[in-house]
């Protein structure tokens, strides 16, 4: 018996342990990244095409999940509100939970899907192939070179991306309330107005930047450690989608939590 | 690379106009398609905000659009958009008042006949409609304790005249009245703080009250009725006829049953006290002939057991949502 | 001048290298031999530090490797030009662009330059034309052939050549031995052939080193080698495990 509980408590140590470590090789890679910005001449060219890649390419995704939120809070908040809650209500929900929650976790949680895992899998590849290698043999550091063009278009993009998200979202919503749930506009726009405040706006970006960071860093973080051809890359994408994941929603309570 | 230069400065462009000029869109929007606009004049108009409902016989066919003080200061001006395949009354008038306990307010349209005794502020202008805001719960609840003091004494009065079951009845109501509305004008006083306590106490006693407030609604109605019908005169003469019958059925007891004498003497002291009514009505005196000679008593106290049996069926059906309104 | 002394590495539990020697004088090409998973790429990532041993020295130019700052090692890494395995090449850029990477990194190159350079080099190797193709487009052989233009395009001082020959066909196999000794005689880089293949070895190599159990087991001339006694190094020349066995 007493062993048993010594090779759990151990079991439990050596977890701690390997997360610990794996954060810690996290940390470097992002100290690498930090320093790599001195090299500007090495990203420089580099950054447009990740934010197309990152950005531009993430709104159909990012909006069609939008859109399909926005409809179903309308529909759902109607639901909800029956008898004494006025029914303009919808038109706050609708638009409170799309500006600062659902907007930037939603499509944070999306890209985390599309951005990660394909960030992953692309440096993933090129671990396994040498490419990663092969760059520094070239005398190009690979967190400047790779890295830190990701990180930062997912940086400037998922704000960007997650507000268009948040706005069509919104158009979703009203266009359900209008068609489906016989509010009128005014009313929709009035129950926007009422609980509407700028800081949402920047409460939204804030988020969703420090989501852009998590799922560009974790992407490349976790391509950077893949291991083991072909199914090792398919264990970094799903790592990094999961990893992301979670620390989104880490990251989102923590935000509500400091600036709410 | 250039393309997607481009694509990239359009995604960055585009969100932030979304997110700024939203904002003030938000702000600027007003409803402008297949409508057309009124105006009525008030003397006061409560709480009631631009795009407020405007209603006419319950169904909303526009908002309001644009609440401003006459330059006189004499009137509050209030632009009305409703739909513009609607007709209204003939002689419209808007009356608004509370449309929850939100404190939202909300227009409707009536007709003013059904409505002779509301004191309508009145435009010199034809196209623009009189208008009259009904007293809100703050106020109404302000009054409710002389209200029911007045139904207490009426009660008192009138007890034997109704079955003993309607007298049983708005004895509760006028109990429960007194301690609502008490609570009530803390509620309205703290708008949603505290609201527990409350939600515990009417929790107990909400079947019992709302039961008791639809009666004397309905009793109320009645009241009103008669009012409307504009015959005191009638009220007294039925009471008469009432006594007559009293007076026939007593005799008719005393004629087919003996040993009941306890019910004689409560059939002659009831008819004692109906006369006396009676006769305080046609002298114009007593509360009860005050309240049916002022009507708007009656009709702010019913308009006060509505928004009570409204809320208090609310309570029962969602007592959660009064605890804490929180959204977000 | 490379110089590996005592060279230890273990990954994780999985000991690859222990006390490994080598010299590759100056001007030489010697060719590192031994059985597949013995650890011969292993070496030459510790010469352009990509890896770091866990114990010994790994000088080159008399210059400690693990001992250099980034920009030192990044100017180490200029004057060696590295030939990886499966070439692996950048797949999301076209064999110019490939070849290119490395000359952007050299200062003073101006962008006529570096295309000038590029396209040198991919007519060293015969690719002349191929130019705009990507990796995913060429043949293997061709692949291999790209990934040297672009470890030559910096004109380096060294070559290490990561089994240049694996997976390919006999007559692309002659093609590279053949393009190996006629680089070292165009840019006369001092050269380290990783393989296990014995025909490109005998072809190229001035020397060859036979690595076994994480040390050199003999470093001799490809004549002297394939002479040689030592029956662990006959066992691999003439491919029979059985000399092995009884050795074991």
């Amino acid at each position: 018996m007493p062993g048993k509980t010594l090779d759990f408590v151990g079991a439990t140590g050596r977890a701690a342990l390997r997360f610990a470590g794996t954060v810690g090789e996290w940390g470097v890679l992002m100290q690498d990244t930090i320093r790599g910005l001195r090299a500007v001449r090495i990203w420089r060219h580099l950054v447009f095409e990740q934010m197309m890649r990152i950005g531009v390419a993430s709104v159909p995704i990012a909006l069609f999940i939008a859109a399909f939120t926005g409809i179903v809070l309308a529909l759902q908040a109607s639901y909800t509100f029956t008898g004494a809650v006025p029914v303009y209500l919808v038109g706050s929900l609708v638009g409170k939970t799309m500006i600062i929650e659902l907007g930037p976790v939603l499509t944070g949680l999306a890209l985390a899907g599309r951005v990660g895992a394909s960030i992953a899998a692309e440096l993933g590849t090129m671990r396994v192939t040498e490419q990663i290698d092969a760059l520094e043999t070239m005398a190009y550091d690979p967190a400047a070179y790779l890295v830190l063009p990701r990180v930062l278009a997912g940086a400037v993009m998922f704000p960007a991306v997650t507000l268009l998200a948040s706005a069509l979202g919104i158009v979703a919503g009203w266009l359900t309330a209008i068609q489906l749930l016989e509010m009128s506009t005014p009313e929709f726009v009035r129950g926007l107005e009422t609980f509407f405040v700028p800081f949402d706006v920047v409460f939204s970006v804030i988020k969703s930047f420090s989501f852009g960071l998590t799922v560009t860093s974790l992407g490349c973080f976790f391509g950077f450690r893949t291991r083991g051809g072909a199914a090792g890359v398919g264990r970094a994408a799903t790592s990094a989608v999961v990893a992301s994941s979670m620390v989104i929603l880490v990251f989102d309570a923590f935000w509500a939590a400091v600036l709410l | 690379m250039r393309r997607s230069e481009v694509w990239v400065g359009v995604v960055i462009l585009l969100s932030v106009v979304v997110a700024v000029a939203g904002s003030f869109w938000l702000r600027g929007y007003r409803l402008t398609r297949g409508t057309t606009t009124v105006e009525a004049l008030f003397s006061g108009v409560g709480q009631l905000t631009d795009g407020a409902s405007v209603k006419l016989r319950g169904v909303t066919i526009g908002r309001v659009n644009g609440i401003a003080v006459e330059p006189d200061g004499t009137a509050v001006r209030v632009g009305l958009a409703i739909n513009a395949d609607v007709r209204l009354p003939a002689d419209a008038a808007v009356l608004i008042a509370p449309e929850s306990m939100f404190g939202d307010w909300g227009a409707e349209i009536v007709s003013r006949s059904t409505n002779p005794r509301l004191d309508f502020f009145e435009p010199s202008d034809p196209a623009v409609l009189p208008g009259f805001s009904i007293p809100d719960l703050s106020r109404l609840t302000a009054t409710a304790d002389q209200i029911a003091d007045n139904l207490a004494t009426i009660t008192d009065r009138v007890e034997i005249a109704f079955t003993q079951e309607t007298a049983e009845n708005l004895r509760l109501v006028i109990e429960n009245v007194g301690g609502v509305s008490e609570q009530l004008a803390a509620l309205v006083d703290a708008q949603i703080g505290a609201v527990d306590d409350l939600v515990e106490n009417v929790r107990t006693s909400t079947s019992q009250v709302s039961e008791a407030a639809a009666l004397a609604t309905l009793t109320l109605a009645e009241v009103e009725r008669l009012l409307s019908g504009g015959v005191v005169d009638s009220i007294v003469g039925d009471t008469r006829v009432t006594a007559a019958e009293f007076r026939r059925l007593a005799t008719d007891l005393r004629e087919t049953t003996t040993g009941l004498s306890t019910t004689l003497q409560y059939a002659d002291s009831t008819l004692v006290r109906f006369e006396r009514i009676g006769r305080e009505l046609e002298t114009g005196e007593g509360t009860l002939a005050h309240l049916l000679a002022d009507s708007t008593v009656a009709v702010q106290t019913q308009s006060v057991l509505m928004q009570l049996t409204l809320l208090l069926e609310d309570f029962r059906e969602n007592p959660g949502r009064y605890v804490r309104l929180s959204i977000f | 001048m490379i110089r590996l002394r005592g060279v230890h590495k273990a990954f994780g539990e999985k000991v690859v290298l222990k006390g490994f020697d080598l010299d590759v004088p100056r001007g030489a090409t010697v060719a590192l031999i031994g059985a597949s998973g013995a650890g011969k790429s292993v070496v030459l990532k510790h010469i352009v530090g990509l890896l770091a041993a866990d114990r010994g020295s790994v000088a080159v130019d008399g210059r400690e490797v693990a001992e250099l700052d980034q920009e030192a090692l990044y100017a180490l890494r200029r004057r060696v030009g590295y030939v990886f395995q499966f070439a692996a090449l950048f797949d999301s850029m076209t064999l110019v662009h490939n070849v290119e990477m490395g000359l952007r990194r050299v200062p003073g190159l101006s962008r006529r330059d570096i295309r000038r350079r590029a396209a040198e080099c991919l007519e060293l190797v015969d690719l002349e034309g191929l130019g705009d193709r990507y990796p995913a487009e060429i043949s293997g052989g061709q692949r291999k052939r790209a990934g040297i233009a672009r470890a030559i395009a910096t004109r380096p001082r060294y070559l290490l050549y990561d089994e240049p020959t694996t997976g390919l066909d006999p007559v692309t196999t002659t093609v590279i031995g053949r393009l190996i000794l006629r680089l070292r005689e165009e840019i006369g880089a001092t050269g380290l052939v990783v393989t296990h293949d014995l025909g490109t070895a005998y072809e190229v190599a001035d020397s060859m080193a036979f690595l076994h159990d994480g040390r050199v087991r003999a470093h001799d001339a490809p004549g002297e080698i394939r002479i040689s006694g030592d029956p662990v190094v006959r066992s691999f020349i003439e491919g029979a495990p059985e000399l092995m066995e009884t050795l074991a």
